[in-house]
C-alpha cells in the first residue's frame, strides 16, 4: 500500500506542476510541425504507408506526447532498422475484432492466441519463440512496457482492451535495442487513443452469441491548451465453454503544452478481469466424444485489477535536439483459485467429482473437495529519459538516439489451499516477495551515409539486480514460516547493426543484432535464497528483407531470418512434466525461416472511388533443437506454416466490409515431437486448422450510425489450439455479433467558436 | 437512403434475436461421477445416468471409481504396505513415507506424493524427471 501511496503521489506532483506549467504556457504550437522538420535525409524518396488509403480520411490530429516504435510520418517504416509492421487504425475498426490477438495475427511470423471469452491473456509468439503469456516479445502500450513485471516475470496476464486502440506497431529485427529488456524476438508497441482537437464523442454496443455483449462510451474535447479523451469499456458473456467472464476498463489521456517547444500528456488507466478460468483442459477421450463439453473446472476463477498511470513529455530542446521522458507506475493484482485435480487417484481420498473415463488408467481426472488460491501483486515504476539529436558531419547525416531506463519492479505471492472448490481464503502454504531494479542504457546513430543507404548501429545495456525473500515454504504436507534472502544480478550488452539500401519503389533491409531476455525470479535465486547463476537468455539474430512497391497499388516485402540461441528457455511440454506451466531449458536451438506480406488496392489500379484492398501474409518458420536426443525436432508450439489473407471493401454508399481467413500449420506440443496422442491430451501433434471471419457494416453519414454484423470462425470449425498447460484447449466456436456504433464530431466553425 | 438503413437495422435486430443465447450443457457425460453423502455420513459415488440428464443414486460401497479396492481401514493399510510411502507413489495414511528419507510433498495437481528433497537433478533418482528448484523436491512422473 506504500508503494502505490508514493506511486499515487510521484505522479500527481508531476502531473501538478505540469498542469501549472501548461497554463503559464503559450498558445498551443503544431506539434506536427516539429515531427516535420526532424526528418531523416535517406531514403529521401520514400515509399508510401503501408496503411492503405480512405477516401473519407479526416484531417489527422496533431501528434501526440507518446514514444513510438516505428513513428509517425508516412516513411517511418522504412527508417526501422529491420522489420516492421504497422497496423492502422482503419485496419483495426474494419475488422471489429474481439481482442488482440485478432488483429497481431495479421503481422508476419506473428502468432496470437487470447485467451478466455474476454480476452483476459494474451499468448503472443514471433519466429518459433514458446508463446506462453507472451514473455519472450517486448510489449509497450504508447511506448511503456505492460506486463506484469517487465523484467523478472514479463507474462501478459492482462491484455488491453483492442478498443482502446488506434494502431499496433510491430518490429522484429535490430531495432528491438531502442527498448528492451528483451530484445528477441520482437517489440510491439499499442497505440492508444489520442485526445482530439474538437468535441468527439463515440458510443458503441455489440451483442451476440454466448450472450456476448460489450458497451463503450468515450468522449474528448479541447479545452484552452488542453485536450483530454476519456473511455470506458464493458463487456461480459457466457464465453464458449460456459466459463462466464466480465470486464471493464477505463482510459483517459491528458494533452496540454508544457510550453512553446514542450508538451506533455498525462494517462490513467484502470482494468478489472473476473473470469472463469481453468488450467486442465480435455482428455483425449472427452475430446473425440464432445469437443464442445462445458469447462471441467467450473469453480476455478480469476479477478486481476490493474491500475496505470503515466506521463509523457516531450522538449524541442533545439531544432536538433528533442527529448522525451516517460515517467509511469502500475499495478496488477491478480488472485486465482483453481480446484485441486489429479490424474493419479488415491483409495483414501475423497473426491468431489470425477471426469472423463476412470477405467483407462489416465482417462479420468479426479477434482478433490478443495483449491488452491493463488495470489500475486505486483507493481512496478519507472523514468526513461529519451534524447533524439540530429547532426551532420560533411554529406553524412547523423540522428541519434541515446537515453536509458530506472525501473522498479516488485511482487509478492502468496499459494494458499482452500477447504472448498470456491474458497479465495484459504491457509498459507508459501510466501515470498521479490523485488528488482533495473537500469539500463542504450545509444543509436542513424547515419545517412548517401541519398539512398541508412546504416543504423547501436548498443544497449541492461543490469538487473533480484532480491528474493522467501517467508513460508512448503515442508512436506506442512508449510513452516522462514526468513531466507537471496539476490542476484545480471547484466546484457546488446549491440546490433542495421542497413537500408534503395528507393521507395524497392529497397533492402539487413540487420544483425543480439537477442537478451533476463532470467526470471524463481530461475535466478533457489527457494533457499542461493543465487542460482542463471544465465540471461541470449540469441544471435539476422535478418534480410525488401520492400517493393512497383507501382501505385502494389506493394510486399519479403523478410528472411535466422536466430541461434544458446539456450532457449521454453514451456516444460514433455511427457514427464509435472507442472506444464514451469519452464524448462531448452538448450541450443535454431530458427530460420521466411516472412512475406503483399497488399493490392484494386480499386486504386481500377481507379474507382472505393477501397478495395487484398492483402496476403504468409511465414515459414523452422524452430529447431540443435542438439541432444531432440536434436532436429521442431520446438514445442512452433508451426512451420502459418498464412492469413483478408479482403476490404469501403463503398461511398456506407456499406463495407471485410472477410479474413487465417491457417495455422501442424504443430507438436512437446519437444519429442510425439505424433500420437496420449490418454491425457497432453501430448500429441496438433493438426492444422483454417478459420474465416467476415464482417459487413453500413455507415449512415448523416447521422452517424454504423451499423455492424460480424461473424467469427464462420464454418463452425472445431480445432485444438493448445494440449497445455493440462489438456486440450480448443478455438473460438462460430459466433455472431451485431453491433450499432454512434460517432459525433463537433463542426470545424462549431469548434473555432468554441 | 433510408431504405438501407431500414433494412440494416431490421435484419441486425432479427439476427440479434435469434443468437442471443448460450448452448446448454449436459450436466454430466456418461461414465463420470460426483461425490455424494451416504446416509451413514460416508462419502459415497454417484455415477452420471445413461441419458446424460442427471445422476444415479448414491453408492456407499467405500469404493472410488477407477481405483482397485475399497477404502476400508484394512484395505488402506494394504495399499500403504504394498505402494505407499515408496520413492513417487502416493503417501502413505497421515502422510507417511516408507523409507525415511523421502518427504510427502503436495504436489498441486498430483496430490500428496512421496519425494526427495534436492538442489539439482542428480539428486532425483528415476523415474523423477529431474528436481524442481522453487520447491526443492524431486519431481513426479
Amino acid at each position: 500500500m506504500k508503494k502505490r501511496l508514493s506511486l499515487a503521489l510521484v505522479l500527481s506532483s508531476s502531473l501538478v506542476a505540469s498542469l501549472s506549467r501548461a497554463q503559464e504556457a503559450a498558445p498551443p504550437s503544431d506539434a506536427s510541425a516539429s515531427d516535420a522538420s526532424a526528418s531523416d535525409a535517406p531514403p529521401s524518396d520514400a515509399p508510401p504507408s503501408d496503411a492503405p488509403p480512405h477516401a473519407d480520411q479526416a484531417p489527422a490530429p496533431r501528434e501526440p506526447a507518446e514514444v513510438r516504435v516505428i513513428g509517425a510520418k508516412a516513411d517511418s517504416l522504412q527508417r526501422v532498422p529491420g522489420s516492421g509492421t504497422l497496423v492502422s487504425k482503419k485496419d483495426i475498426e474494419r475488422a471489429a475484432p474481439l481482442d488482440l490477438a485478432e488483429m497481431l495475427r495479421r503481422v508476419p511470423g506473428v502468432q496470437a492466441r487470447q485467451e478466455y471469452g474476454g480476452g483476459g491473456r494474451l499468448d503472443i509468439s514471433i519466429r518459433g519463440l514458446d508463446a506462453g503469456r507472451s514473455r519472450r516479445i517486448l510489449m509497450l502500450e504508447d511506448g511503456i512496457p505492460i506486463s506484469i513485471n517487465p523484467y523478472s516475470e514479463p507474462d501478459m496476464y492482462y491484455a488491453p482492451a483492442v478498443e482502446r486502440m488506434r494502431g499496433i506497431e510491430v518490429v522484429k529485427g535490430s531495432g528491438n535495442i531502442l527498448f528492451g529488456p528483451q530484445t528477441l524476438a520482437g517489440t510491439i508497441n499499442f497505440l492508444t487513443l489520442t485526445p482530439p482537437d474538437h468535441r468527439t464523442i463515440a458510443a458503441d454496443v455489440d451483442a451476440g452469441s454466448y450472450r456476448y455483449a460489450r458497451g463503450l462510451v468515450s468522449y474528448g474535447d479541447a479545452y484552452g491548451g488542453v485536450r483530454y479523451v476519456v473511455q470506458v469499456l464493458h463487456r461480459r458473456g457466457d464465453g464458449f465453454r460456459d466459463q462466464g467472464f466480465q470486464s471493464t476498463n477505463g482510459l483517459a489521456k491528458i494533452a496540454f503544452d508544457t510550453g512553446a517547444d514542450g508538451e506533455a500528456m498525462v494517462k490513467l488507466g484502470f482494468h478489472r478481469d473476473e473470469s472463469g478460468s481453468e488450467d486442465v483442459g480435455l482428455t483425449r477421450n472427452m475430446y473425440r466424444d464432445e469437443p464442445r463439453r462445458a469447462t471441467l473446472s467450473p469453480s476455478s476463477h480469476l479477478v486481476l485489477d490493474r491500475y496505470d498511470a503515466s506521463l509523457t513529455h516531450e522538449q524541442r530542446i533545439s531544432s536538433s535536439t528533442k527529448l522525451k521522458t516517460l515517467l509511469y507506475g502500475y499495478t496488477t493484482d491478480r488472485i486465482w483459485r483453481r480446484q485441486t485435480y489429479s490424474r493419479s487417484p488415491s483409495a483414501i481420498e475423497d473426491y468431489d467429482r470425477i471426469v472423463g473415463d476412470p477405467t483407462v488408467p489416465g482417462g479420468a481426472i479426479y477434482f478433490s473437495h478443495g483449491d488452491r488460491i493463488l495470489d500475486r501483486a505486483y507493481a512496478v515504476v519507472g523514468v526513461e529519459p529519451r534524447f533524439e539529436h540530429r547532426l551532420k558531419t560533411g554529406d553524412v547525416g547523423h540522428t541519434f538516439e541515446f537515453g536509458g531506463r530506472l525501473l522498479r519492479e516488485s511482487a509478492h505471492y502468496q499459494d494458499r489451499k482452500g477447504d472448498y472448490p470456491e474458497s479465495y481464503s484459504g491457509a498459507a502454504q508459501s510466501e515470498e516477495k521479490h523485488a528488482g531494479l533495473a537500469v539500463a542504457g542504450y545509444v543509436q546513430d542513424r547515419i545517412a551515409l548517401r541519398d539512398d543507404l541508412l546504416l543504423t548501429p547501436g548498443v544497449r545495456v541492461e543490469h538487473l539486480t533480484v532480491k528474493r525473500t522467501i517467508l513460508r515454504r512448503q515442508n512436506g504436507t506442512t508449510s513452516e514460516d522462514v526468513f531466507l534472502e537471496g539476490g542476484d544480478d545480471v547484466t546484457g550488452v546488446i549491440p546490433g547493426v542495421g542497413a537500408i539500401y534503395g528507393t521507395k519503389k524497392a529497397h533492402v533491409f539487413g540487420g544483425l543484432h543480439l537477442g537478451f531476455a533476463p532470467p526470471r525470479f524463481a530461475s535466478s535465486v533457489s527457494v533457499a535464497g542461493v543465487p542460482q547463476g542463471v544465465k540471461a537468455e541470449k540469441s544471435l539474430d539476422y535478418e534480410l528483407g525488401t520492400r517493393v512497391a512497383p507501382v501505385a497499388w502494389l506493394h510486399g516485402e519479403l523478410t528472411g531470418f535466422l536466430s541461434t540461441y544458446s539456450n532457449q528457455v521454453i514451456a516444460n511440454t514433455s511427457a514427464e512434466a509435472t507442472d506444464a506451466t514451469a519452464l524448462s531449458d531448452a538448450g541450443a536451438t535454431t530458427i530460420y525461416g521466411l516472412e512475406t506480406g503483399t497488399t493490392a488496392m484494386l480499386a486504386k489500379l481500377v481507379k474507382a472511388d472505393a477501397v478495395v484492398d487484398v492483402g496476403v501474409r504468409y511465414t515459414y518458420s523452422r524452430a529447431t533443437f540443435r542438439y541432444g536426443k531432440n536434436a532436429g525436432n521442431l520446438l514445442p508450439y512452433a508451426p512451420e506454416h502459418s498464412l492469413n489473407a483478408n479482403v476490404d471493401v469501403e463503398l461511398r454508399s456506407g456499406w463495407g466490409g471485410q472477410v479474413a481467413c487465417r491457417y495455422v500449420g501442424p504443430q507438436f506440443s512437446d519437444e519429442a515431437n510425439t505424433a500420437a496422442e496420449d490418454i491425457t491430451g497432453r501430448i500429441g501433434r496438433i493438426d492444422g486448422y483454417g478459420v474465416a471471419d467476415a464482417t459487413v457494416h453500413y455507415h449512415h453519414r448523416p447521422s452517424g450510425l454504423t451499423f455492424r454484423l460480424t461473424g467469427k470462425n464462420l464454418f463452425d470449425h472445431d480445432f485444438i489450439v493448445a494440449r497445455r498447460p493440462e489438456g486440450i484447449f480448443t478455438g473460438g466456436y462460430q459466433q455472431f455479433l451485431f453491433g450499432l456504433r454512434w460517432d459525433y464530431e463537433a463542426r470545424p466553425a462549431e469548434a473555432a467558436a468554441r | 437512403m433510408r431504405g438501407p438503413l431500414v433494412l440494416a437495422m431490421t435484419s441486425s435486430l432479427v439476427v440479434l434475436v435469434v443468437l442471443a443465447c448460450s448452448p446448454s450443457y449436459a450436466p454430466c457425460y456418461r461414465g463420470e461421477y460426483q461425490g455424494c453423502r451416504c446416509a451413514s455420513g460416508a462419502h459415497g459415488y454417484q455415477a452420471c445416468n445413461v441419458t446424460e440428464e442427471g445422476f444415479q443414486s448414491c453408492v456407499c460401497d467405500g469404493t472410488t471409481p477407477g481405483v482397485d479396492g475399497g477404502r476400508e481401514a484394512s484395505d488402506v493399510d494394504a495399499h500403504d504396505a504394498s505402494t505407499g510411502g515408496a520413492f513417487l507413489a502416493p503417501c502413505g495414511a497421515n502422510g507417511a513415507c516408507s523409507e525415511a528419507s523421502n518427504v510427502c510433498f503436495a504436489f498441486p495437481s498430483k496430490g500428496q506424493i512421496c519425494t526427495k528433497k534436492c538442489t539439482t537433478a542428480s539428486d532425483c533418482p528415476a523415474p523423477s524427471p529431474g528436481c524442481t528448484p522453487s520447491n526443492g523436491v524431486c519431481r513426479a512422473p
